[in-house]
């Protein structure tokens, strides 16, 4: 059996190229989710949300050397740089082209409707997309923290710089907020 | 006073719960339309392969190069792409472990300084409060509430919401080890008192959305439609900010009234 993970950053930092590739397995996934999270379906599709995943991906590798002076823990360190790099990529288009960019940004209905079951679950996913554009910021971290990359409250706390109690707290306020806006947005479908 | 606590210990937990379930893949609940919806979002993250370009020049915005589908990490199964869900409990203890040995190592970090009873090896670098005394302290847990309350009023007023807002959190997580009732139920109505002071929305720098660099949204402003914000039931939950209302002001003047002479006629001033 190859190094255990507990090992897998000391010697990634160390430069060894094997655990920096198994390193970057094991982060890539949550990376991916929190960028698609973080910056949705654009033009329908996640080609951009990938590409900004990608180059996280590459600044980590590139920033892993540099890690231990930091004295951070791991996820702080990842989820700062991908952080980053989604507010950089929003920058970026809404400098790019400031009429059209309400028209990228805005999620198009799906050009090919799949089987019913496929259309309901992509207008809920919508539906909460919108919602959480709605969110104070840090709500909406940590509700894709939570719910997108799977962290845990620890686990998003050391992120954060919170404690774990209050990502707690933070995300109950956080989900009472969604379930107010959700009843709000959809009086029809509210039953009170 | 028997106004409900804008706090509801057990609603924390559930939600903790749920968001634990959702963040693992589980189904959700069947009654639970936001959870319903946080699901589907979820699910929908995984539902297209990811496609990734090789990495372009700086500056470009078009992909340059071979498009790769998949790459690793990405499984696919049966036409759609799994993004494999790493247990991440497991997966971070193990990192944050490794980097503890190796800022260890290196000797910039004391071993001593990785409180948490529960995952010795977790290196704590920003402590926010000293969980081993607040554990065994209701007073200490006190004080430091009602600190971060004075520094968050503090920053309310200087209009650093969003700090406000963090500080706010944690003083609440902090009054949960507060044993005294009345103690707690004090504390409670000051950060509900300083909650008021928060804008509806907050982004990064604490502005209101609309002034900052966040992205816009599309259509009205996103703060609460006046007057319609609906409380969270008296049996618990947590206040939402109010929406800014003008506080009603008098337009009449009061009319002065003459003053009653006695006795009134026409009322009997004792009985029989």
């Amino acid at each position: 059996m190859t190094a255990t993970e507990t090992e897998l950053v000391a010697l990634a930092t160390q430069g060894d190229a094997r655990s920096t590739a198994d390193l970057l397995a094991l982060i890539r996934p949550g990376i991916f989710r929190y960028c698609r999270a973080r910056l949705g379906r654009i033009g329908g599709n996640f080609t951009t949300a990938d590409d900004v995943a990608q180059e996280v991906c590459l600044a980590v590798l590139s920033a892993l050397p540099r890690f231990t002076d930091r004295g951070r823990p791991f996820s702080a360190f990842v989820f700062a740089i991908a952080a980053n790099k989604v507010a950089d990529a929003q920058r970026a288009a809404l400098r790019r082209a400031p009429v059209a960019t309400m028209d990228i940004l805005v999620d198009r209905p799906d050009p090919h409707p799949g089987p019913e079951e496929k259309a309901v679950a992509t207008d809920l996913a919508r539906r909460l997309s919108t919602l959480l554009d709605h969110l104070p910021d840090n709500h909406r971290e940590i509700v894709v923290l939570r719910v997108a990359v799977g962290l845990t409250a620890e686990e998003v706390g050391d992120v954060l710089g919170m404690s774990a109690a209050a990502v707690r707290v933070a995300q109950c306020r956080a989900l009472a907020r969604l379930r107010i806006l959700a009843g709000t947005m959809f009086d029809e479908a509210a039953t009170r | 006073m028997t106004r409900p606590l804008p706090f509801d210990a057990d609603r924390i937990a559930r939600d903790d719960v749920l968001l634990d379930a959702l963040g693992q893949g589980e189904p959700p609940p069947s009654d639970d339309e936001v959870a319903a919806m946080l699901a589907a979002w979820r699910d929908d993250l995984a539902a297209d392969p990811p496609v990734v370009r090789r990495p372009a020049p700086r500056g470009a915005t078009a992909g340059a190069g071979a498009v790769v589908t998949g790459g690793p990490g990405a499984v696919v199964t049966g036409g759609a792409v799994e993004l494999p869900r790493v247990r991440h409990r497991r997966f971070s203890r193990a990192i944050l472990a490794a980097a503890a040995a190796a800022i260890t190592v290196a000797g910039t970090l004391a071993l001593a300084s990785m409180a948490e009873p529960d995952s010795p090896l977790w290196p704590i670098t920003k402590i926010v409060f000293d969980d081993r005394d607040d554990r065994a302290d209701s007073r200490t847990a006190q004080r430091e509430a009602e600190r971060r309350i004075a520094l968050a009023r503090e920053a309310a007023t200087q209009q650093r919401y969003g700090e406000a807002d963090r500080l706010l959190d944690e003083a609440t997580a902090l009054v949960e080890q507060v044993r005294d009732r009345t103690v707690a139920e004090r504390l409670l109505e000051e950060i509900a008192e300083i909650r008021l002071l928060l804008p509806a929305d907050l982004s990064p720098d604490g502005l209101p959305s609309g002034q900052s660099g966040v992205l816009p949204t599309p259509g009205p402003s996103s703060s609460p439609p006046d007057g319609s914000s609906p409380s969270p039931s008296p049996a618990g939950g947590l206040l939402p900010p109010l929406p800014d209302l003008p506080l009603p002001l008098p337009s009449l003047p009061l009319p002065s009234l003459p003053l009653p002479s006695l006795p009134v006629p026409g009322l009997p001033l004792s009985i029989g």
